[in-house]
């Protein structure tokens, strides 16, 4: 057998594998669009079947119906979108911050920064409920951005790794010429690292989008829920609406199935770029 | 004298003008549910508001699954809601940390208990009461489905079943068509959560959960809880008629697949059999040993300790359980009326009609609370997982039963010293 028919047959076996992973990756889509078809008796079948006897489109309508579905869908999107704009302003200058400049105590204070990725959320709750409490923001959804607007630990220290890896004489270079620090971040840092700045924003987005626990805890109205928060009030203490969760979920799982269709490229080098990271 | 008349006619007239200008005091009113009952909940927040115009009531809801997490950091914060939907899973937990307010005063001025469907256990504590009676659901119906019963003609089940009945009626329904080993179609199910089938079975036997004095689990030390249990686990493996828990997978109402010809259940299921594709009926659970025991859960609506405006929280918790919260209520079928007056308008509808006389029970002392204690979730949670073994076939029941029973207790031990202190 020759060498290039070898790497064929190799080649191959490993689409072959790829393939199946691939299938059983998506089966839990698949599973839940055609959930989403089917008709009240059908859900419950036993033994389960895949595809629906007769595809009833209806369930999406009737969803619009009996939930308040688009204030849902509103509330994601601003929550998501005004969290990334947050994430990206604060992030980026305090990640410039611990890269580039020199002050006391910078080792001591992105060590406390590291630390607070470490503490559960779990640990935080309730403190967290009392502070946005006397705020007064108890049932807005200000508890779940305004907070954006401070940084996201994890994004800090994602950028500041890339920062560093710019190569160090385009900031002497650039101090030289007379620019201030201000200068060196706006007009050379954030337009070199746009790669790890759209990864950022997209982790973020996705984030924000698929937060299930603040909503629920800091929202108790059903008309201000966001999308994946609003869904569990079609599942009740003894019985859920399968094929109405299942028409939301696919709902809210669209915008995201967008984004990373427009964004393949970036999230790929952004997980890269993560796992680059030590 | 005259001057005196003058003074109160003016302060008179100025109070009653402050008090038109006065806004409406407002409360809130927090109750978890499904997108259902909470648009039920909203129609009787709304006719609240509606009937008087110095309080004006807020309803917020909560999924299930967050409503006791919410409840908690908000109790943690100092802002718990002014009125709210207690389960006694957690009732006797939450009113000994004085988080209720005592209602007694006004509870024996305002109430007839007479009235009501009315469960100390839910609502006392300590010779007070914190709470207030509000629905009741049923466990431990039997559901049938009239197709398959009509398709094998077996007589549809009633009050003359007991244990032999069903299981004679469960074999001969218990139908394997394709000869594969596993039937399509299965004569019964049990479910192995206490309100559902596990409790009513026990009891049913003859048997206990708890002791008297609620603080040791008797599962196991009580021949006769045993004789239940044995039951259920021969339904499974003796007489093959009911799905082992591995065979079910965590399918949490097999009755909707319409490939079960009986099983236990709760009332609150009704609402989602509406729009089953097959005909069903509602029987009592057979009669056993014992005869025929069934468990009927409450809800109660409580006020908050530091409330602010606790006179309009009982203004509202006396209209959500007087007779126009408690019609809409039924009619809506969210729960069955506390308040006697009301409970038939819960049956109206022709296929629940013959629940009112499982109903009936209730005078009777046939349906039977679920024992609520302190740490009541904790125990509960670990009777079901340690029964669950058997269930799946991994040990025999005898075994499950005094393990489950030993770990109830220590569990009971602490949640009842932890009180005391």
């Amino acid at each position: 057998m020759n060498k290039t028919k070898l790497e064929g047959i190799n080649n191959l076996i490993l689409i072959l594998i790829l393939f199946g992973i691939g299938v059983l990756m998506l089966l839990p889509f698949i599973w839940m669009f055609f959930t989403s078809l089917k008709d009240w008796g059908e859900i419950f079948k036993f033994p389960p079947t895949l595809f629906p006897s007769k595809l009833r489109w209806e369930n999406y309508k009737e969803l619009f119906q009996i939930a308040p579905v688009i204030a849902w869908l509103k509330n994601s999107l601003f929550l998501s979108i005004v969290s990334t704009i947050g994430v990206l302003l604060s992030s980026s200058i305090v990640a410039f911050a611990f890269a580039m400049m020199n002050f006391k105590g910078k080792g001591f204070w992105f060590s406390i920064l590291l630390l607070t990725m470490m503490v559960p959320f779990h640990v935080t709750m309730i403190p967290q409920y009392i502070l946005f409490r006397y705020l007064g923001w108890i049932n807005t959804l200000k508890p779940l951005w305004v907070p954006t607007f401070t940084g996201a630990p994890y994004m800090i220290f994602l950028l500041r790794q890339f920062y560093r890896s710019v190569p160090n004489s385009y900031f002497e270079s650039a101090r030289i010429d007379g620019a201030s620090f201000w200068q060196i971040f706006y007009r050379i840092y954030v337009p070199l690292s746009l790669p790890v700045t759209v990864t950022v924003a997209l982790l973020t987005f996705i984030n924000q989008w698929n937060y299930f626990l603040g909503p629920l805890i800091y929202l108790n109205d059903i008309n201000k829920m966001t999308i994946t928060a609003g869904l569990s009030f079609l599942q009740g203490q003894s019985f859920g609406y399968w094929n109405y969760i299942m028409a939301g979920s696919t709902i809210a799982v669209l915008p995201i199935l967008l984004l990373f269709l427009l964004t393949q490229k970036y999230i790929i080098e952004g997980i890269m770029l993560q796992a680059g990271l030590k | 004298m005259r001057k005196f008349l003058f003074i109160s006619l003016i302060s008179l007239i100025l109070l009653s003008l402050s008090a038109l200008g006065q806004s409406k005091i407002q409360i809130t009113y927090m109750r978890w549910g499904d997108i259902r009952e909470i648009e039920v909940e909203r129609k009787i927040v709304d006719a609240f508001n509606q009937s008087q115009n110095k309080i004006f009531v807020n309803l917020e809801s909560t999924a299930w699954g967050a409503y006791w997490q919410q409840l908690q950091n908000r109790i943690a914060a100092g802002n718990a809601p002014d009125v709210m939907l207690i389960s006694g899973a957690y009732f006797i937990d939450l009113a000994s940390k004085g988080v209720f307010k005592d209602i007694t005063d006004w509870a024996k001025k305002d109430i007839n208990f007479k009235n009501y469907y009315y469960n100390p256990e839910l609502c006392e504590w300590d010779g007070k009461i914190y709470a207030m009676i509000r629905d009741i659901t049923l466990g431990g119906i039997m559901f049938y489905n009239k197709d398959i019963f009509d398709k094998y003609k077996i007589k549809y089940p009633d009050w003359s079943w007991d244990w032999n009945k069903w299981i004679e009626a469960a074999q001969k329904l218990t139908i394997d068509e394709n000869k594969d080993g596993t039937p399509e179609i299965w004569g019964t199910y049990v479910p192995t959560w206490g309100e559902g089938g596990l409790y009513p079975i026990i009891w049913s036997a003859g048997g206990t959960v708890l002791s008297k004095d609620k603080k040791s689990c008797t599962i196991y030390s009580n021949p006769k809880s045993l004789e239940g249990l044995k039951f259920m686990y021969e339904l499974r493996y003796k007489y093959k008629v009911c799905p082992s828990e591995s065979f079910m997978q965590g399918l949490s109402d097999p009755f909707m697949t319409g490939n079960f010809a009986t099983t236990l259940g709760i009332s609150s299921f009704i609402v989602s059999y509406k729009k089953l594709p097959f005909r069903w009926g509602i029987a009592p659970i057979p009669s056993g040993p014992a005869g025929r025991f069934m468990s009927a859960n409450q809800l109660s609506l409580a006020i908050y300790s530091k409330s602010k405006y606790p006179e309009a929280a009982w203004e509202f918790i006396k209209f959500a359980t007087g007779p126009k919260g408690q019609e809409i209520m039924g009619k809506e079928h969210q729960a069955i009326p506390a308040l006697k007056l009301k409970t038939r308008v819960y049956f109206d509808d022709p296929n629940i009609k013959s629940a009112l006389t499982i109903f009936s029970l209730y005078e009777k002392g046939q349906l039977k609370s679920l024992e609520f204690t302190p740490s009541w979730l904790e125990w509960n949670n670990m009777l079901e997982t340690t029964l669950g073994y058997a269930w799946q076939g991994k040990v025999d029941i005898e075994k499950a039963a005094k393990t489950a029973e030993d770990r109830v207790n220590k569990i009971l031990q602490e949640a009842w010293k932890k009180l005391e202190k």
